[in-house]
């Protein structure tokens, strides 16, 4: 087999995986989604699919490509290919986040919080469903805009919303819509690219420069000893530069998140989180993409201390809840396992002011949720919620008004940390069938609000 | 399951892979037409700027500043020292990164350069290339791992 003939069967090979790829697409176009951004995306990737195949097709017969190497015209191929196993997770969010699979109360009051209060007007949700007790984020839009860039395809109907983002929730427990306020979090990752968070404050981190100094002399001194065999003194200089580059900027971004997932959502976001995170991650574990839990909920508290009105109508249950956790998360200082993840942790605890407020200037000109100013509103919406009421409204003079969004989940959180007890006992329900029926009410209340909003807006 | 840490890098990856991959290509119109291509100017300015990243990142231990451009610079930096496995000192390093930023600069004011020159830099991008070929290999194969007992159900597809 020559060379040219090769590279025709790999050139094949990978329009094969077009073909299969706009065959998968086909039959999602035909499901029922939130919103009808999905399909647009479905015939967005569908055209792309195409524009690749055209690609692929007239590299057959380009003298350039023919005068590659074997080893370069591989290569090119395999990141076709690459590609293709991209495009398919891409197309798995739209497939997941289809109405029998999402939360689908949430994806417009989340559209409208963004396009609206935080002015991202190009904002668009996949909310999908994922099989780990987690949630995350991805900004799909922006990275298939630098893929599609790079390809140069000159389809113009071919340009991807670079606010269009995935965010992936526990399956598990989809029903449990409270928790789902950690989404709050993944919300605040759009805003921190969209603000360019990152350039204001990365360089407020300094980590000590002579702890740091120290470290790398140590490092390469090792460099000539037999490690020196498997690992160049260029090499050591490259992780460490790299590590702690990837360090700062991610658990910068991510504290970053859970200040702006704060401003967004108020203490729901914290009791989501508390829920959530003590489970997901150990309390001082410092190895992951993210900062230990500890560091996170330090940042949070110092944010919720300061809604003093909210925290006097507490109740004992919330307030011990809220207690137990603190003085957890006070317990000692945050400690690291690392020297590069040390000199970075310490370096960012030094600029947790800066942290909150960069988030709380970045969420929109109406500002931050704050739950000090709706207290009273979320007292009595805690009345409504406790005789499963959906908490979605409050009735003035006879007339009724719709609440904030965030009121909702807030007073929803205040109820659910009381245990649930007074529901179960004036219901006589069973344990298990009071959750239920309480998140049935939540994810009611959260859908009346959403519409109540939306008749007001047409009259 | 291809994590949201994983598939950020997988995009990254894509979108650097075919950009060095672009490199390649417009190095391969030079030594087949003579000439630099006025198309390929572009291209050639971005890998200038890539190269200069990579410097950038070489020296960061220098200043130790960290901002939106370090990060970047330090994955440049960590990918060209996997393009050049058998550059082994720092030194070495710079001087070489630095003779290819010549040479794309030689490029881009005369249009030629020395056959071997642009060898040599054909080269270090095709390496580079692999370089990030290797990383989002290694993510679909890490999401390629059994997933446990979770299985995604599709609607209409119910039992009866």
């Amino acid at each position: 087999m020559d060379a040219a003939q090769s590279r025709d069967y790999l050139i094949e090979a990978v329009i094969d995986h077009c073909l299969a790829f706009s065959d998968h697409l086909e039959p999602l176009k035909f499901r029922q989604y939130a919103s009808d951004f999905p399909k647009t995306l479905l015939e967005l990737l569908r055209r792309l699919s195409l524009a690749i195949k055209g690609k692929l097709e007239a590299l057959r017969s380009d003298p350039d490509f023919q005068s590659l190497s074997d080893e370069e015209a591989e290569q090119q191929m395999l990141r076709y290919s690459t590609l293709y196993s991209y495009l398919y997770v891409a197309a798995s969010f739209v497939e997941r986040a289809d109405v029998p699979h999402t939360v689908v109360e949430l994806v417009q009051p989340l559209k409208r919080l963004m396009q609206l209060q935080c002015e991202l007007k190009d904002f668009e949700l996949l909310l999908h469903p994922l099989p780990v007790i987690n949630y995350n984020f991805f900004p799909l839009g922006s990275v298939l805009s630098s893929v599609n860039e790079q390809l140069d395809i000159a389809d113009s109907r071919i340009a991807f919303l670079k606010q269009l983002v995935t965010v992936g929730f526990p399956g598990l427990v989809k029903e449990r819509l409270l928790i789902h306020c950690v989404i709050a979090h993944e919300l605040g990752h759009c805003l921190y690219v969209e603000r360019k968070l990152e350039n204001k404050l990365l360089p407020l981190v300094k980590p000590d420069e002579q702890k740091l100094d120290t470290l790398v002399r140590e490092l390469v001194a090792r460099a000539p000893t037999a490690l020196s065999e498997y690992i160049t003194e260029v090499e050591i200089r490259s992780t460490f530069t790299r590590q702690i580059n990837e360090l700062a900027k991610l658990w910068v971004k991510e504290l970053t998140c859970d200040a702006l997932g704060y401003c967004l959502f108020g203490p729901a976001y914290l009791f989501a989180a508390l829920d959530v995170l003590t489970l997901a991650y150990a309390f001082d574990d410092d190895r992951g993409t993210h900062p230990p839990n500890r560091m996170r909920f330090l940042l949070l508290y110092e944010m919720l201390d300061k809604e003093t009105d909210f925290l006097s109508i507490l109740n004992q249950q919330v307030k011990s809840f809220l207690e137990t956790w603190r003085s957890v998360t006070r317990s000692r200082p945050p400690q690291f396992t690392h020297p590069v993840r040390d000199l970075t942790g310490s370096a960012i605890l030094d600029i947790y002011d800066r942290i909150i407020n960069t988030a709380t200037s970045a969420v929109g000109s109406a500002g931050p949720y704050s739950a000090s100013e709706n207290a009273t509103e979320l007292q009595r919406l805690v009345k409504r919620a406790e005789a499963l009421i959906p908490p979605n409204e409050l009735i003035e003079k006879g007339v009724s008004r719709e609440v904030k969004f965030q009121s909702v989940l807030n007073a929803g959180w205040l109820v659910y940390l009381t245990g649930l007890k007074t529901i179960q006992e004036r219901f006589d329900f069973e344990p298990w069938e009071c959750k239920a029926k309480f998140n049935e009410v939540i994810a009611r209340a959260v859908e009346l609000n959403e519409i109540q909003r939306r008749w007001r807006e047409v009259q | 399951m291809i994590s949201e840490t994983e598939f950020a890098e997988l995009g990254n990856s894509l979108s650097t892979g075919f950009f060095a991959d672009k490199v390649v290509m417009s190095l391969a119109r030079v030594q087949r037409l003579g000439r630099l291509q006025d198309k390929d100017k572009p291209t050639m300015k971005e890998a200038h700027r890539l190269l200069g990243q990579v410097l950038h990142g070489e020296r960061w231990l220098d200043k130790k500043k960290l901002d939106a451009k370090s990060a970047e610079s330090a994955l440049a930096f960590d990918r060209a020292v996997h393009a050049l496995p058998s550059i082994r000192l720092p030194k070495e390093f710079v001087s070489h990164i630095t003779h290819l930023q010549q040479t794309v600069d030689i490029l881009l004011q005369e249009g030629t350069a020395p056959e071997e020159e642009i060898r040599g830099l054909r080269s270090f991008f095709f390496n580079y290339a692999r370089a990030v070929s290797i990383e989002s290999q290694r993510v679909i194969e890490r999401s390629s791992e059994p997933q446990g007992v979770f299985s995604w159900t599709q609607p209409n597809q119910g039992t009866t």
